[in-house]
């Protein structure tokens, strides 16, 4: 699965991650090999001073294995939706597989990388509209 | 002096338990989103503090312990302890940061400007009595002026002083850093395992010891360089296939870059000024803690011998589980201890008499 698109499932709700999973739902057996869990990524940093790393801490994130007619798909995501992170990890396992679906799969998560940027203009804007605008007194 | 075990009290405890909750027992209670909506900055202390982010469960520690910071704190890094940690991120660089707020002290022309987002730093500090009236329900405001931007990237500040040869340009150091969460921290303690205590820290503790330099206890006088806030996505290494990478979502971090003048010893006459730098970074928005630390480590960088400041002082007292943890222990009997003092100074006392 390329990156943009982990991404993206990271980024959306439930609903959204169980819909895309939906499509490969009844043309496929899945099983879960590694059931829903909460457990911890820790964050590497690298500083800016000597261009060092070090860790900023952990994030609480869940995990998922399924095979999906039998090619593992896995995923991880932060926070303790485990509903999100199994749909997730299916949607990974049709990737691995090479399904004929992924090229609907690619339209559709491309749809959804395209929405949550839209989703954000507005609030760049925003943000854009409090950038100073330095003007000498008396001009 | 043994130790003596002694019984009694359970049923005074579990009354205390109880009392607890009815004496701080509300009206209405908060949903735990409503927690995380409402006091953000708070749940980013917790989350720094602790060193976990998760902001719902923050939200819950802050509930579960009526807003007592110590104690949220103390149930985040207790919850913690229960999971295991079976992934590492790849090197998270903030200057991908999609930005919220981004501001140089240092510059008044950056590229990409002076981005000022959301902040308290020019508020009027008056209490806003309308939100005693406020509904529960806040109806969505109307924005006039209507625009819409792509997402915010911004060079880094300190390149323009790279480009001047004023700081060096320095290559990546892939050093494993040193994980202070698993390791017996020692001195003098490695500059990954500063980093990592520090932005751990107790935001007042790290707060107290930046102003104390700043006001004449230390020799480094920052100037804040760069203050970025913003998005950073975390990723890690695919388990399965090789070569491909898994983003698992994005943390709100604050990021300060401190420059400070410092010497550099020459072979002629004079010393030659150059500028160091020191790094702040932690998570979610808490820019004092950010600057704080950048001003600690800029100074733990110029440490000399005979300093007042030195590593070992800060780095063992600024968490806030031990600090607290310490302080509060005090409230335990201390029957037998305090029994040998009285016994000392009424020794003393009939020896006089």
């Amino acid at each position: 699965m390329k990156l943009e698109y982990s991404k993206a499932i990271s980024m959306a709700t439930t609903d959204e991650v169980i819909k895309i999973s939906e499509i490969l739902k009844d043309k496929h057996t899945i099983k879960t090999i590694k059931k829903p869990q909460k457990t911890l990524t820790m964050v590497k940093m690298r500083e800016v001073v000597n261009a060092s790393l070090f860790y900023l801490g952990e994030v609480l994130c869940c995990e998922c294995m399924v095979e999906i007619d039998g090619v593992k798909g896995f995923f991880v995501t932060m926070g303790d939706d485990f509903e999100k992170v199994q749909a997730a990890a299916t949607i990974d396992g049709a990737y691995n597989a090479k399904f004929q679906e992924c090229e609907l799969l690619d339209a559709v998560l491309d749809d959804l990388v395209k929405k949550q940027i839209d989703e954000r203009k507005n609030m760049n804007g925003e943000i854009l509209k409090s950038k100073v605008d330095f003007n000498l007194m008396g001009e | 002096m043994a130790y003596v075990a002694i019984k009694g009290g359970e049923a005074a405890i579990e009354q205390s338990l109880v009392l607890l909750d009815s004496f701080h027992s509300a009206k209405n209670s908060l949903e735990v989103q409503d927690v995380v909506e409402n006091f953000p900055y708070l749940i980013d202390q917790i989350m720094s503090e602790a060193g976990l982010y998760a902001p719902l469960y923050a939200a819950l520690s802050l509930k579960q312990s009526k807003g007592s910071l110590e104690e949220a704190i103390f149930l985040m890094r207790a919850y913690r302890s229960t999971l295991t940690r079976e992934y590492y991120s790849l090197p998270v660089r903030t200057e991908n940061m999609r930005i919220f707020r981004r501001i140089s002290a240092s510059f008044k022309d950056i590229p990409g400007g002076q981005i000022l987002g959301p902040t308290f730093d020019y508020s009027h500090r008056l209490l806003d009595f309308g939100l005693l009236e406020e509904s529960l329900k806040k109806s969505e405001d109307t924005v006039e002026d209507f625009v819409v931007a792509d997402d915010i990237y911004c060079q880094r500040v300190r390149e323009l002083l790279q480009k001047e040869g004023l700081f060096p340009e320095v290559e990546d150091d892939n050093t494993e850093p040193f994980d202070v969460t698993s390791n017996l921290l020692t001195f003098p303690a490695d500059r990954s395992a500063r980093l990592q205590t520090l932005t751990r820290s107790d935001t007042g503790f790290l707060g107290g010891i930046a102003y104390s330099h700043l006001r004449g206890y230390g020799s480094v006088h920052a100037t804040v360089g760069e203050l970025r806030a913003g998005m950073v996505s975390v990723e890690i290494e695919h388990p399965l296939m090789e070569g491909e990478t898994i983003c698992i979502g994005e943390i709100y971090v604050t990021e300060v870059d401190a420059f400070c003048p410092s010497h550099e010893e020459t072979s002629g006459e004079f010393d030659k000024i150059v500028f160091s730098g020191g790094y702040g970074c932690v998570f979610g928005r808490n820019e004092t803690k950010a600057i704080s630390m950048s001003i600690v480590d800029s100074t733990l960088n110029e440490a000399k011998e005979g300093d007042l400041l030195d590593d070992e002082f800060v780095l063992t007292h600024g968490s806030s589980l031990e600090m607290n943890g310490f302080i509060s222990h005090l409230k335990l009997p201390h029957y037998v201890t305090f029994q040998s003092n009285l016994d000392l100074v009424r020794g003393k006392e009939e020896k006089d008499d």
